[in-house]
């Protein structure tokens, strides 16, 4: 027999069995031990018993640890592919996002994904400062004295530096550095440089923008590759119409709040500070803005231009307008691009970058009349104009009717207007058109839900699931339904789900939710 | 421009595919042998380590929730640092180094600390059933060292030498406060069910 207190001193013997840490020797004693003493064997089975569930507790961890492992390479991925997207994409979306109008496309900037929205935002902020330039529309800070000195000015350039940081970005930092030059009669040139973060080796792009040929040429020195893109009359009219219309861009200054900052001095210049935090600028849509124009007293003409915006938590911008050289002499030769002979161009095709206000490929696409119809219809879509949106994408769709995206648009657009049955309609033959493409299912199954066919909603979201697990959007609006028809349990699910992808849910939804639920989670 | 990015491997997306369809704990810590001296990429850092950061914040701040937060905040810092890491061998230490901290700055934000059991902090559905709940709130009642050792050790393979590598103590000193840290476990579990 053996006593108690040997017993106890073998209590660390039987564990380190257990976890399999105990040498031949000492193992084998033990386990002999353990086979005439009945509190040992009882000690050992019981821990041994133990194991089992211990080791499913360790595997929960380890397969959220997946969940959230996945989660966060996809979304560094985004990252990397959004700025990618800057040299290979940026064409395209600077006149994309030039043809609708400025609310819209901060609406746009807020429409991405966050980790696409770095990229994007750096692209916007520059397109958005160079059309207030070009078209002097100075929303919010800017005087009528100073507008009509801009507006004099036929030609001009500064240098401009987009400083992005914030958490989302890879290296913490991103910076864009630029001289943009713009004449009245030959367009734009924007030249910019981007330093790697990691060695810190510079990389060129030029872009220019002529109205005249209605194209848009982008170099990009280090790839060796060009981009041309062609941009529609419409959006250039349209930035005409603005450009002749001084009161509209009075009103719209008017609708900001600005303060009058006083005099300093500016590289040797007296200038005067004006400056405005008015959430009108962005439509509230950022989470703050600091807008800083500094002009010049004596010639009204801007010195300094600074923007700060806080976009959320994870980033934050800063762009700088400086050295403005106003009434400069340009020559023709200026605006022409040259394009070396070893320079190839950036197919289209090659990239697959998403344009910024949906999948239609404007400058690849081969203009067709229907995407004519298209383009326009978007456009109107997007600038809240849906009568002629529809008009439009009606005849896009009698044209061409296997064009997915302007069902899509149209869908949407018929969502937004409370007609339900017609906005199913439109995403059932997206459905049919492309039966593999999960995102059709979600806006098929958000139509459902608005129309209160919660079964429905819910196949179309779990369908949408089956065909991509990380589809985060069909989470969030698969949790709504869920809760509309009191499976609370199945809405917390699709939550966490959600959650877990990065993607957080609407707030107020939560806040039902929780009530309804009676529990946090 | 392409290139800017260029710590990014190519076979980025293609090894995100594999780690969804999971991967045996062995080959890990292989990965992590055979890797030593190479450069890091961020998606190694999610596929050989998340699991310990993910075990390791639970155990600091015996919050599931929290938990996941705190283990994105820690990859995010960890992305944008990994071109700081001089020695790629201790991928390990740095990542938990960086959540220990993250994990402090969230103990001074909430200033008090909750049981993984207690009603403020329901139980996770992905966390498993009531048995497994058991475990973690018994795991977060062991003094801090042995929660940290006990907690890598099964999420490592259950091996000495990588928990010892990761919270850099000898083999001896890990396999002393395993062997403690299990018979608290079991204590605690006993009288949890009586």
């Amino acid at each position: 027999m053996n006593n108690n207190k040997d017993c106890h001193n073998r209590r660390e013997a039987i564990a380190a069995l257990v976890l399999g840490e105990l040498e031949t020797p000492a193992a084998d004693e033990i386990k002999n031990h353990i086979d005439t003493c009945v509190n040992c064997r009882s000690l050992y089975q019981a821990m041994a018993e133990e194991e089992e569930t211990i080791r499913s507790a360790f595997k929960a961890i380890d397969d959220r640890s997946k969940a959230i492992g996945n989660n966060l390479i996809v979304e560094h991925d985004k990252i990397l592919r959004a700025h990618d997207d800057i040299s290979a994409g940026q064409a395209k979306s600077e006149a994309k996002q030039s043809a609708i109008t400025r609310p819209n496309i901060w609406r746009t900037i807020m429409k991405r994904g966050p980790a696409r929205l770095a990229a994007a935002a750096v692209i916007l902020i520059g397109v958005l400062v160079l059309i207030s330039v070009f078209v002097g529309t100075n929303k919010g800070v800017a005087l009528a004295g100073v507008l009509e000195k801009v507006e004099q000015a036929r030609a001009y350039m500064y240098k401009m530096k987009i400083t992005t940081t914030g958490s989302m970005m890879p290296g913490g930092k991103h910076e864009v550095q630029g001289t943009m030059t713009i004449s009245d009669e030959y367009g734009m040139k924007w030249e910019m440089v981007t330093p790697d973060p990691n060695t810190g080796e510079k990389a060129t792009t030029e872009m220019y923008i002529l109205p005249d040929q209605k194209v848009v040429i982008s170099l990009m020195h280090k790839l060796k590759k060009y981009h041309r893109m062609e941009f529609d009359d419409d959006w250039f009219a349209r930035v005409k119409r603005e450009k002749n219309d001084p009161r509209e861009t009075l009103k719209r200054m008017m609708a900001c709040n600005y303060t009058k900052l006083g005099r300093k001095e500016i590289d040797g210049i007296k200038a005067e500070g004006f400056e405005t935090t008015d959430s009108n600028f962005s439509e509230g849509l950022v989470e703050g803005v600091k807008v800083t124009l500094w002009v010049d007293v004596k010639t009204w003409l801007p010195v300094l231009w600074e923007m700060e915006i806080k976009m959320n938590e994870q980033m934050q911008m800063h762009c700088v307008l400086s050295d403005f050289q106003w009434d400069i002499p340009v020559v023709a030769s200026d605006f022409e691009p040259v394009i070396p002979a070893d320079y190839t161009a950036l197919a289209a095709n090659g990239y697959n970058a998403p344009s910024m206000t949906g999948e239609a490929a404007l400058g690849s696409r081969v203009k067709s009349p229907a995407t004519e119809h298209y383009n326009r219809g978007e456009a109107y879509y997007l600038a809240g104009e849906y009568d002629q949106a529809f008009s439009e994408l009606t005849k896009a769709i009698e044209i061409d009717p296997g064009f997915a995206s302007a069902y899509v648009t149209r869908g949407m657009a018929y969502n937004d207007k409370d007609k339900f049955n017609l906005a199913v309609a439109d995403f059932t033959r997206v459905i049919e058109i492309k039966p593999a493409d999960a995102h059709a299912y979600v806006n098929r199954g958000m139509a459902y839900g608005n129309k209160g066919e919660y079964d429905l909603a819910v196949a179309d979201y779990s369908k949408a699931i089956e065909i991509d697990p990380m589809i985060y959007d069909a989470y969030r609006g698969r949790a709504r339904v869920y809760y509309y028809k009191g499976e609370y349990d199945k809405a917390w699910k699709d939550v966490y789900q959600a959650q877990a992808l990065g993607h957080p849910v609407d707030s107020k939804l939560l806040e039902k939710l929780r009530k309804a639920s009676g529990t946090d989670e | 421009m392409l290139s800017q990015f260029a710590y990014v491997p190519v076979c980025f997306t293609e090894r995100s595919s594999q780690l969804a369809n999971g991967e045996s704990k062995d080959s890990r810590r292989n990965a992590e042998m055979v890797d030593a001296g190479k450069s890091v990429t961020p998606e190694m850092l999610v596929r050989e380590h998340a699991s310990a950061v993910l075990g390791f914040c639970i155990t600091f701040t015996k919050n599931f929730h929290d938990s996941e937060d705190i283990t994105q905040d820690v990859y995010l810092q960890a992305f944008t640092k990994l071109r700081t890491l001089r020695d790629t061998t201790r991928v390990r230490p740095w990542l938990l180094k960086i959540a220990r901290r993250m994990c402090i700055d969230y103990y001074r934000k909430r200033q008090t600390c909750y049981s993984i059991g207690d009603v403020d902090t329901p139980a996770r559905p992905d966390y498993g059933n009531e048995h497994i709940i058991r475990v973690h709130t018994a795991i977060s009642e062991l003094p801090e060292g042995y929660r940290e050792a006990i907690t890598l050790f099964y999420l490592d393979g259950r091996d000495c030498a990588c928990v010892a590598l990761s919270l850099g103590i000898s083999e001896a000193a890990v396999r002393q406060r395993l062997v403690r840290a299990r018979l608290m476990l079991h204590d605690l579990l006993v009288e949890d069910i009586s």
